[in-house]
């Protein structure tokens, strides 16, 4: 000890302040010290790591649109680690038996909760780089789609604040290590179990709730839609209120502390009803226009006309190559016929994991018809291309260029491009002009080959060639036969100037129903068992017109 | 000058047993030490002089206030610095996070004087040279000189330290001895301790507790005196000694009623001490 103390040195005094109730300011020092500590908490750090991740694995799309909520969601793994963080902060008076101490103290136990309450800002603050990193990056890639909605990206941020409350709260009402742990596990199985499905009549409880499905209205089976995202914020807002005074009450009911709870509860139901409530007429009107009428922008380029909701504009530019490849190779004439690329809008039907929306069958039934695929996925002979570009890796389709040239190639020889809702897609086995659709895609589309024959490895077992998840996205107007596809690649593998010759010079009886894909092959040299084998018809598929 | 401490009558129990019964007790500026063995009560005392325990009975003023009302809580806890028997640490805080932590709690909360005043009492206690360390990686010595920094942040008026110089080396009990003196020309210091070294070197009155009971309540010379003719050398222990060892120069110091003609000697503060709690002191010299 220092040995040059003298009783001058020792009654130097730092002035407490002259306040008497200097809480506001004990809190905002303490919440300063209490936020270093948690940041450097190697749970936080862990957490981080695994949501980029986890973002990184559940946002690979670049629907902006779309991806917004699964971004949200990445940030679990950060709330969950705060939960554990806070709720360890919360604990280490106990745990290092400072309570004694500290309890000798001015300041309030009070403050302290309040302090680790606060701290959590910097979970959360982690939480919102960790999503703007990702609109950077996405906004950078320059295949991004639309914008994110805000408020549904705040729900994640929200979640790391609501774990915050939910630790610092478990740490004051059941004080023990264990218990972080244990309502991670809880609050998991609660919102992922019963809370998660998509028909839950308490879905709109939870904290990760679809506020933005497109379902417009109260359903028949009067379950309550989500209503708008934001009062699903203001309801996340209003619970992780309640928490954090919960957290504080725990030192007593004073005033101050009954009305923040009271205000806090008022919020939450105040926003919880406003979530649930009945959609007045003209906000009905107005989203069943925008699900039977969604608002679509159409371009013209090079004689072709591009369509597509107002997000994909930037799609136009990305599909145009591809498009030219395939009818660069064609005659003037089939040209001139105007194609037309329209993007279907898939919100209604099916989700982005390819798989039919649960709230499709809650929709009112003038909705629902309006928007069923009978109705909004006609026939048109238009090519249809879905909305990623250029991969998807949620989806069977792993190579949205073919997806697109491959219709594009079979409008050229007079197939159709695209299913429609209604029908299966048509059989042209053994058909010349299949085998041409093929090759005009193949050649048309940067890595076509490899997609092509991806396509054919990934069929299984049968004759016909299995695009994938069409049923979802009828992408595929034709049901191409495995021999067809395989005479394709044999003539992707030649020199294409050759082969495009050849398909030009005879393009007329090439593209006729009649003439079979073995005429090409032998014109190309290609050993006629390569390119007859397996043609048979083989699935009681209709054949195309 | 209002009275720092002014105890009457005080009593605290656990389920049945008394820890402390009817203590009265005054303290003003300077240093009181508080002697006895384990179980005495003491530490009971001195975490109602602390305002963390309240007592059953009795009637209690700390700094001129009130412990039992808010308000006077409030203001005795303004005025006060606390070195529990066991304190806890943060242990992944480094010493100077550790009492600027302490220091937002006793409601410093401008940033830069507050760091002075780390700075300060960190520099107090000779732990300087180590305050960006995580306290996990301190000895005890340093732990218990951290939480001794902390109890002296915004130099108290009221110390109330239990046990404070438990795992520190002979130097450091003389440098803590020197803080602690210099400390005490203006604040009142109730120091606990085993240590009868200490409160010799330290304290101008001493009470010693038993029981939960206030045995001796005065001068450190008194507690001394209190011994005197009760205490001898001899060649063996003798009968009549209630306690007896062999010291360094190979004869025995006896304690006790002395026999006629005994080689008596000045008596210590410890052998007072061990007079006054009798039996239950044996174990602890032993």
């Amino acid at each position: 000890m220092n040995a040059a103390v003298t009783s001058a040195d020792a009654a130097e005094r730092v002035a407490p302040p002259n306040d008497r109730h200097p809480m506001a300011r004990i809190v905002r020092a303490l919440t300063r010290s209490e936020s270093g500590h948690l940041l450097r908490h190697p749970s936080l750090l862990i957490g981080v790591a695994l949501s980029v991740l986890l973002i990184r694995t559940a946002a690979s799309g670049n629907i902006l649109t779309e991806a917004d909520g699964d971004v949200a969601l990445g940030l679990v793994p950060l709330a969950w680690a705060t939960l554990i963080a806070t709720n360890l902060s919360a604990l280490r008076g106990r745990r290092d038996g400072s309570a004694e101490l500290f309890g000798s103290l001015p300041s309030a136990p009070a403050t302290r909760t309040a302090a680790q309450l606060l701290a959590g800002w910097v979970a959360v603050v982690a939480g919102v780089i960790v999503l703007i990193g990702w609109l950077v990056l996405e906004w950078r890639s320059g295949l991004a789609i639309g914008s994110p909605n805000v408020a549904q990206l705040v729900i994640g941020p929200l979640l790391v604040a609501g774990a915050a409350a939910l630790g610092v709260l478990a740490a004051r009402w059941l004080p023990h290590p264990i218990v972080g742990p244990l309502v991670v596990v809880a609050t998991t199985v609660v919102q992922a179990g019963p809370l998660s499905s998509g028909t839950s009549p308490l879905r709109w409880m939870a904290f990760a709730a679809d506020a933005t499905s497109p379902a417009s209205a109260p359903g028949d089976d009067g379950i309550a839609f989500p209503g708008p995202v934001d009062w699903h914020v203001l309801y996340i807002g209003g619970t992780i209120l309640i928490a954090g005074v919960l957290a504080v009450a725990r030192h007593g009911f004073s005033r101050r502390v009954s009305l923040a709870l009271a205000g806090a509860a008022a919020l939450a139901g105040v926003a919880a009803v406003g979530q649930t409530r009945p959609l007045s007429d003209d906000e009905i009107s107005r989203r069943d226009a925008l699900l039977t009428n969604p608002p679509a922008v159409c371009e013209v380029r090079s004689a072709v006309r591009y369509c597509a909701p107002g997000d994909f504009r930037a799609r136009f530019g990305q599909w145009e190559g591809p498009v030219k490849a395939v009818l660069r190779r064609t005659p003037a004439e089939v040209r001139d016929r105007g194609l037309v690329v329209s993007m279907r809008d898939l919100n209604v039907t099916s989700s982005p994991d390819c798989t039919p929306t649960p709230l499709l069958a809650l929709l009112p039934p003038r909705v629902r018809a309006a928007v069923d695929p009978a109705a909004v996925w006609p026939a048109d002979g238009a090519v249809h291309p879905d909305r990623e570009w250029p991969w998807d890796e949620e989806c069977t389709f792993t190579d949205h260029g073919v997806a697109l040239t491959v219709q594009v190639g079979a409008w050229a020889v007079g197939l159709p491009p695209a299913q429609a809702a209604a029908s299966s897609p048509c059989q042209a086995s053994g058909q010349a002009r299949s085998v041409v659709a093929l090759w005009l895609a193949g050649q048309a589309t940067p890595g076509g080959v490899r997609g092509l024959a991806d396509i054919g490895r990934a069929s299984g077992p049968g004759t016909t060639v299995d695009f994938g998840d069409s049923a979802n996205q009828p992408s595929w107007g034709v049901a191409y036969a495995k021999a067809d596809l395989a005479l394709a690649l044999a003539l992707l593998e030649r020199p294409v100037d050759d082969v495009a010759r050849i398909v030009t010079e005879s393009w007329e009886q090439l593209v006729n129903p009649s003439t079979p894909s073995a005429i090409l092959g032998a014109r190309a040299g290609i050993p006629a068992a390569a390119s007859v084998a397996g043609s048979a018809e083989s699935t009681n598929a209709p054949r195309c017109p | 000058m209002t009275t720092a401490v002014s105890l009457s009558d005080i009593e605290k129990s656990y389920g049945r047993t008394r820890a402390v019964a009817g203590v009265d007790l005054v303290a003003e500026p300077g240093i009181t030490g508080l002697l006895g063995p384990n179980g005495a009560g003491k530490t009971t005392l001195m975490r109602m002089l602390a305002t963390v325990l309240a007592p059953d009975g009795g009637r209690m003023r700390l700094l001129g206030h009130d412990p039992g009302e808010p308000d006077g809580r409030l203001a005795i806890r303004r005025r006060l610095g606390y070195v529990p028997q066991e304190p806890g640490y943060h242990r992944n805080f480094t010493a100077f996070e550790f009492v600027d932590y302490v220091a937002i709690l006793k409601e410093m909360t401008d940033r830069r004087a507050r760091h002075d005043e780390v700075r300060r009492v960190l520099g107090l206690v000779d732990l300087t040279d180590v305050s960006g360390k995580k306290i996990k990686a301190l000895s005890g010595g340093m732990r218990r000189r951290v939480a001794l920094a902390q109890a002296l942040l915004g130099s108290p008026d009221l110390l109330v330290l239990d046990e404070p110089t438990a795992g520190l080396d002979p130097e450091q009990r003389l440098r803590f001895r020197e803080v602690i003196s210099a400390v005490a020309t203006d604040a009142t210091v109730v120091l606990s301790t085993h240590q009868t070294e200490d409160v010799s070197a330290l304290c101008q009155r001493v009470v010693v507790m038993h029981e939960g009971a206030v045995r001796y309540d005065g001068s450190v010379r008194g507690l001394a005196e209190g011994a005197r003719g009760r205490v001898w050398l001899a060649a063996d222990r003798h009968p009549s000694a209630r306690l007896s060892w062999r010291t360094g120069d190979g004869l025995h110091r006896n304690i006790g009623d002395a026999p006629p003609r005994a080689d008596l000697v000045d008596p210590t503060v410890e052998d007072g001490y061990l007079l006054l709690v009798g039996s239950g002191a044996r174990e602890e010299a032993a």
